[in-house]
């Protein structure tokens, strides 16, 4: 789901050994420079405020302003250069385990630099993002003259897919916030406006250990979750929301529908949910979930902001699938939001979701709209 | 100005640059959305602004559900919600766009996905963001009243802040209950930076660093009200202040108001910067009134546009009736570190209008 981004990013994206170790990033690294072409000097590694996965991957470095890059060499050794003057490196090199972090100031002559001094012979891989602004990579290109940049973005997009210990533990505990974000967001849902109900939550959730937390809602009664741009908001009923939390870069997900009245399409909407949820499983494909789904709408559309049934959720809300239409089927081990939504009319929805982890005989339930 | 006003500015400039189709994106990353500031909508997912001469303007917003909030904030456009961005705009284009009668503006800032695709839709065309620019400088009366509100958010913020610090809160803590405390008042985002130490070299992203007795805290508070963003800039220490901190803070405020009370439409930005570098210049402190320490004395607000641009020497721009930007002098004095005050202003027909209420002061929390 698209969320709003912020200005900058308050929360606290500190590294914490004891959240996660450097033997993880060590791990990570290694698994990296496995995946990476021999003829390949060098890996660039970009990142921004928006989508920070890859960067945070390696390097726990999630840009709180504007943009960083981070440097790899074949042999490991890591560079960081980051957005802001050389004064403000002292609470950016707060952000990661990488001692080497310097201010970002032309990003195609740091790596062009980078790439004459350390880097070897050869070709630079570039890991990136579709959240990098169009004109960069042009630049990077013209910056390294001769030497070619290869994108190696959906080869080491894998590694951001699959979970290791840690980064499961994580997550889980992203779902634990975010089930007490949820609490919040329905208790106040009966005395207070939408809005209210939102800032409400997001205080529960900054409480609760979140280092960021993104929440639309309905503008109109039964609406669509969008921004809440606009300071006034009145209490709707239905109320349709979607919760965003981030736990140590590691991201949960959540819809909720919530109403005070018998609401035949969210009575839909729960029964599909249920139905994907007792069909999910390692190897289930995505058109069987929605065979499911579909058993149980009665006629009812799928709402349009759930027609991505199932999405990876992990160090971004939306994860890099290697199918171009997303995700195919369950994969073991990976962390997933499924999601179920059914439409009548522009007034007349709901949405839910639930986040799980799919094993060979159904799936682990790490937060559900159902509970 | 109102937006009926600057949507007419960016046709007449069309007009002059001998174009038929101006194709406008926003410019996330770096805090300018140039399709909010023409529409007055600010977009979840991405979204292009579509001018075509002697057509109703038009809005392409995406996700597809986005329409709903859309035709409430663009009042007067023809708003689409496609599944796909680039697809949309070749369907309105069979032809192609007019050979060189196209101009876009941040086309290259808009995702590198979603751009590359547009730009084979698109081809070759005439970047007018700097023209754009300068033709919707001017605020509306709406942005005015909202930097009032988004300046009296951030004053209450402040006050706020100075009830709930202690020693030994994290940073970040601090900068989120505040940031939640003024989104309560109104506020829908904030470039909210705070930092503490007992000798800043700038003002950064706040980190996990717990408060200490002797520090000082620089703040500063953007928050956005109705998408348009007012500054303070404001400095506390944790404890009571010694004589040598309150003297030097007494002479960057001092700085601040001789910058401000230069301030009348008619004149250069740079000017401004220049009369706050003189006062601090006087008191033995040039070399500091320069790159590393500084570099800029201010600057425009807006999630629309940054114009009138930094308030620095070399800035030309000459300031006109209903500029609004920040003024702050945060000054690196090596006796004291960086300090920080700062105040939203607004030029005047004659002058100039403080946005907020109360002027930087040194505040102190106890231990």
């Amino acid at each position: 789901m698209r969320v709003t981004q912020p200005a900058v990013l308050v929360g606290n994206y500190d590294w914490s050994e004891d959240l996660l170790p450097r033997a993880e990033y060590e791990a990570r690294i290694k698994q990296v420079l496995g995946k990476l072409d021999a003829g390949l000097a060098g890996l660039v590694i970009y990142g921004n405020k928006i989508d920070n996965a890859a960067l945070a991957y390696v390097s726990n470095f999630a840009p709180k302003i504007e943009s960083a890059i981070a440097l790899l060499t074949k042999d490991g050794k890591l560079r960081i250069h980051a957005a802001g003057s050389p004064q403000m490196m002292v609470n950016a090199k707060r952000l990661t385990w990488v001692e080497d972090v310097r201010p970002q100031r032309d990003v195609p002559k740091h790596i062009a630099d980078w790439a004459e001094e350390a880097a070897g012979q050869g070709a630079i891989g570039f890991w990136t993002t579709e959240a990098m602004p169009a004109d960069l990579q042009p630049r990077i290109e013209a910056g390294l003259g001769a030497r070619k940049l290869v994108d190696v973005s959906a080869a080491l997009n894998a590694l951001l897919r699959e979970k290791s210990p840690v980064a499961l533990k994580l997550s889980r505990e992203a779902c634990g916030i975010l089930g007490k974000v949820v609490e919040a967001m329905k208790d106040r849902f009966h005395g207070e406006s939408g809005r209210e109900a939102a800032v409400a939550a997001e205080r529960v959730a900054a409480d609760a250990g979140a280092q960021d937390v993104r929440i639309l809602i309905s503008l109109s009664k039964g609406g669509t979750p969008t921004a809440i741009d606009y300071p006034e908001g009145g209490k709707l009923d239905p109320l349709l929301a979607y919760l965003a939390v981030r736990r140590a870069g590691y991201w949960a997900e959540g819809f909720v529908t919530v109403s005070s009245m018998n609401h035949d399409t969210l009575t839909r909407a729960q029964a599909a949910l249920k139905a994907m949820l007792a069909a999910a499983k390692a190897g289930t494909t995505v058109s069987a979930l929605r065979d499911a789904a579909r058993s149980v709408l009665g006629g009812l559309a799928i709402h349009p902001a759930a027609r991505q049934l199932a999405v990876g959720v992990g160090l971004m809300l939306e994860e890099s699938e290697a199918e171009p239409d997303g995700v195919a089927k369950l994969e073991a081990g990976r962390v997933y939001s499924l999601r179920a939504g059914a439409t009548k009319s522009a007034s007349d929805n709901a949405l839910l979701s639930a986040m799980v982890v799919p094993k060979a005989h159904g799936v682990d339930v790490l937060w559900s709209a159902l509970d | 100005m109102d937006h009926g006003g600057r949507l007419a500015a960016a046709l007449q400039l069309m007009e002059r640059e001998g174009v038929d189709v101006m194709l406008i994106a926003p410019n996330e990353l770096n805090r300018v959305d140039t399709v909010f500031h023409l529409s007055g909508y600010r977009g979840v997912g991405e979204s292009l602004a579509i001018l075509r001469k002697g057509e109703k303007p038009l809005l392409i917003v995406t996700p597809e559900w986005e329409t709903e909030r859309a035709e409430v904030r663009a009042a007067g456009w023809e708003v689409r919600g496609p599944d796909n961005l680039a697809q949309a705009v070749a369907s309105l284009f069979p032809n192609g766009v007019p050979a060189g009668k196209t101009a876009t503006v941040n086309l290259g800032r808009l995702p590198a996905g979603i751009a590359k695709k547009l730009g084979s839709v698109i081809g070759e065309a005439k970047k007018l963001e700097k023209q754009l620019e300068i033709a919707l400088m001017p605020k509306t009366a709406e942005e005015i009243e909202n930097a009032r509100e988004a300046a009296a958010i951030a004053e209450k913020g402040f006050e706020r802040m100075l009830q709930v610090a202690k020693v030994g809160m994290a940073e970040c803590d601090l900068a989120v209950q505040m940031k939640i405390y003024m989104e309560a008042l109104g506020a829908d985002d904030n470039f909210w930076l705070m930092t503490a130490s007992p000798h800043n070299r700038a003002v950064q992203p706040s980190s996990g660093r717990k408060l200490e007795v002797g520090d000082i805290i620089l703040a500063e508070m953007t928050p956005t009200y109705k998408g348009q963003l007012a500054q303070i800039c404001r400095t506390i220490v944790v404890g009571p202040p010694s004589n040598l901190l309150s003297e030097k803070y007494a002479l960057v405020v001092r700085a601040m108001e001789a910058g401000i009370k230069t301030i009348k439409p008619g004149i250069p930005m740079g000017d401004v910067a220049k009369a706050i570098d003189k006062v601090l210049s006087a008191e033995g402190y040039a070399e500091y009134c320069n790159p590393p320490h500084i570099r800029r004395r201010g600057h425009g607000l807006g999630h629309g546009s940054n114009a009138p641009g930094d308030v620095a020497p070399a800035n030309e721009t000459i300031l006109q009736e209903d500029m609004v930007f920040v003024v702050h002098p945060n000054q690196y004095l090596p006796e004291t570190g960086y300090l920080l005050c700062g105040e939203p202003v607004r030029v005047t027909a004659t002058g100039v209008e403080q946005l907020s209420k109360k002027t930087a002061w040194l505040a102190s929390i106890p231990t």
